[in-house]
């Protein structure tokens, strides 16, 4: 009886017990990205602004062409998303963590609200941004924020696979999505083409909602 | 929401003492608690060690050549090796206060870097960048929105690569508190560490960029339980700032410090690392970085492609960076190998070899039976094989041994014992 009870607490202990992360970004699940993101969608970042408010906070703001939407409604097929940080003059203004989109990078966008400015729109920050590259046979391949190969997305979902005690834990961002699969290779030709990503995000759409 | 008391653990306590507990079953339950302690303390070493395994290999950088360095630079860096934060963070009984400044204190214990604390002086973040550092708990980040996963930023104004100014904010909207345990660990589950997340963001505040490799680093995005700048970090700052040290890992007075310097002056060793500049001075000697600090005391250094396509050892590519030098040491008759063709580049030289080496170095190899019937160290029989050498490198002044009448002569050599070894052998004193 007394083994089990100590068993029991050390199995607690366990659950409990996790590796924290130091950085400033909570880790997010793809389907908490998902449901709290008012609009996902494929483009590409065409053009660059860099503008200063009058209380000197420099803004980068981005403008993307849309090519698909994955969730929500957009009016135009362009978007302009601002991003704390910038060059302006002599002057540069730089947020720790803070990825900004490439001028001409293709990718797959998490917008978290498309009424508040944030400091990023972008939801989970690198968490909620995707590149895509070609491979050398032409393919489109998604990749991480920084350039791991997506690999695969888990089948159920983190979230409902966590505990209650788990539930109620905020790790922290390594910069990918908790469900989201990743090769230890920068290569492109072992990630998931675009077409099969947006499949996978459209199914565990259908299924939250 | 900020969990703005020191008293949250106090408060778990007393809800748990409602429970009316005898002595006997306090401590019958402080004893399963130990043991359930230790499982867990079992099982996350195991855990932790099959990860090392699995996704960490230790890869042992080549000898004689700098090993990587994984920290990551911002690009932009302070004028000088400080700064100053005023810091006047309200609630929780100083608590904030304390932390931020045993955070920026973290900093200064292993690296040249000081951040300098103007306490109780408040210096709102939000302000217009004048050229004071800032921190505060801020219900928007100047008025843009957290969102719904951000704790903390840090934001650094430059002018090119020279820092102005830097604010930290943290999100008030979230929970805090301060503890060393585990992340998010019980009884701190949804509670942010408020220390950890300064001292990481006082290293961006000075020039560090995240670090994501696997070694033990503050700066990671993914940084364990790891509270306070690590070995990297340290480094990172030396490489921005430089150290106190002319070798940053060789402080002042260390035992070894001049023949170091010495050998280093006399073109024998560059360092194990750049930048910053480091000697390693208690990493093992590898045969083939042996053949490397020998032939540079000798002057004779062949030129690149000595090799020739011709492999001079079995384990020895013509290819393999110190073939130049291992051929060299044996064209000089120092090495003759191992007996079945090898010379075990990578294995760590022993004392006695290191003796055997020296002596054929410096031309004073002893005859046979040079020892006579007397041990010249209570460690080393005048019957073994290295006696003789031994013997010859005490006669010459090279080694006294430890010092308690052993030599150690299975003992692998020391960085450090090798720049004695050489500046007794090939220096002049003075």
């Amino acid at each position: 009886m007394k083994r089990y009870s100590a068993i029991s607490i050390a199995l607690l202990l366990m659950l409990i017990v996790s590796y924290g992360e130091a950085a400033s970004v909570r880790e997010v699940s793809i389907d908490e990205m998902l449901q709290k993101s008012q609009l996902v969608f494929e483009g590409t970042a065409v053009a660059f602004e860099v503008r200063e408010n009058a209380q000197k906070r420099i803004h980068t703001y981005v403008s993307f062409e849309i090519r698909d939407i994955i969730k929500g409604e957009y009016p135009s097929n362009t978007i302009k998303l601002r991003f704390l940080g910038g060059t302006m003059g002599n002057v540069t203004m730089t947020v720790s963590d803070m990825r900004l989109p490439q001028k001409g990078e293709h990718g797959i966008y998490f917008v978290e609200s498309l009424e508040r400015s944030q400091v990023n729109p972008l939801y989970g920050w690198s968490q909620g941004h995707f590149v895509v590259e070609h491979d050398p046979t032409g393919n489109e391949r998604v990749m991480t924020n920084n350039r791991l190969a997506v690999t695969g997305v888990t089948e159920n979902s983190a979230d409902a696979q966590m505990t209650p005690a788990k539930q109620g834990m905020q790790a922290l961002s390594r910069g990918i999505a908790r469900d989201i699969i990743v090769g230890q290779e920068k290569k492109g030709n072992i990630s998931m083409t675009v077409d099969e990503f947006k499949r996978v995000l459209h199914k565990r759409l259908e299924r939250i909602q | 929401m900020i969990n703005n008391s020191r008293h949250y653990l106090i408060s778990v306590k007393l809800t748990r003492g409602e429970f009316v507990m005898t002595k006997k079953r306090r401590k019958r339950v402080l004893s399963r608690f130990m043991i359930a302690i230790l499982i867990a303390a079992l099982n996350m070493l195991f855990t932790d060690g099959l990860f090392s395994i699995l996704y960490c290999p230790i890869a042992l950088p080549p000898p004689g050549v700098s090993p990587a360095n994984a920290y990551q630079l911002d690009g932009f860096s302070w004028p000088q090796p400080t700064t100053t934060f005023y810091v006047d963070i309200p609630g929780a009984d100083g608590l904030w206060n304390d932390s931020f400044e045993t955070a920026m204190y973290s900093w200064g214990v292993d690296t040249i870097f000081k951040y300098r604390i103007n306490r109780d002086i408040y210096e709102d973040p939000c302000d217009l960048p004048e050229g004071r550092n800032g921190v505060a708990f801020v219900d928007t980040a100047c008025g843009d929105a957290w969102g719904d996963s951000t704790l903390a930023i840090t934001y650094s104004y430059h002018n090119g690569s020279i820092l102005n100014q830097v604010d930290i904010l943290f999100n008030r909207n979230d929970s805090w508190n301060v503890y060393s345990t585990s992340w998010n660990s019980w009884p701190w589950v949804g509670i942010n560490d408020f220390q950890r997340i300064a001292v990481h963001e006082l290293g961006h505040a000075l020039g560090l960029d995240h670090e994501d490799s696997g070694i033990p680093t503050i700066m990671g995005s993914y940084a364990g339980d790891t509270t306070t700048p690590q070995q990297d970090d340290i480094d990172g700052v030396a490489a921005i700032y430089g150290c106190t040290n002319f070798f940053c890992d060789v402080p002042p007075g260390y035992w070894a410090e001049s023949y170091i310097t010495a050998i280093y002056n006399a073109n024998i060793t560059t360092g194990c690392s750049q930048n910053p500049l480091k000697y390693c001075p208690e990493d093992k000697v590898t045969r083939e970085l042996m053949a490397v600090f020998i032939t540079r005391a000798l002057n004779q250094v062949p030129a690149d492609g000595y090799c020739r396509g011709i492999s001079p050892f079995s384990d020895v590519r013509f290819d393999r960076w110190s073939c130049k030098y291992i051929k060299r040491l044996a064209e000089l008759g120092i090495t003759a190998g191992y007996l079945d063709g090898r010379f075990g580049p990578e294995d760590p030289v022993t004392r006695e070899q290191m003796a055997a080496f020296l002596t054929k170095a410096l031309g004073a190899v002893p005859p046979d039976g040079y020892c006579g019937v007397t041990n010249p160290f209570i460690d080393v029989p005048f019957e073994h094989w290295s006696c003789e050498y031994i013997k010859k490198l005490a006669e010459l002044g090279i080694t006294s041994g430890y010092g308690d009448g052993r030599y150690g002569p299975d003992d692998y050599v020391t960085r450090a014992q090798l720049a004695v070894f050489l500046s007794k052998a090939f220096l002049s004193p003075g």
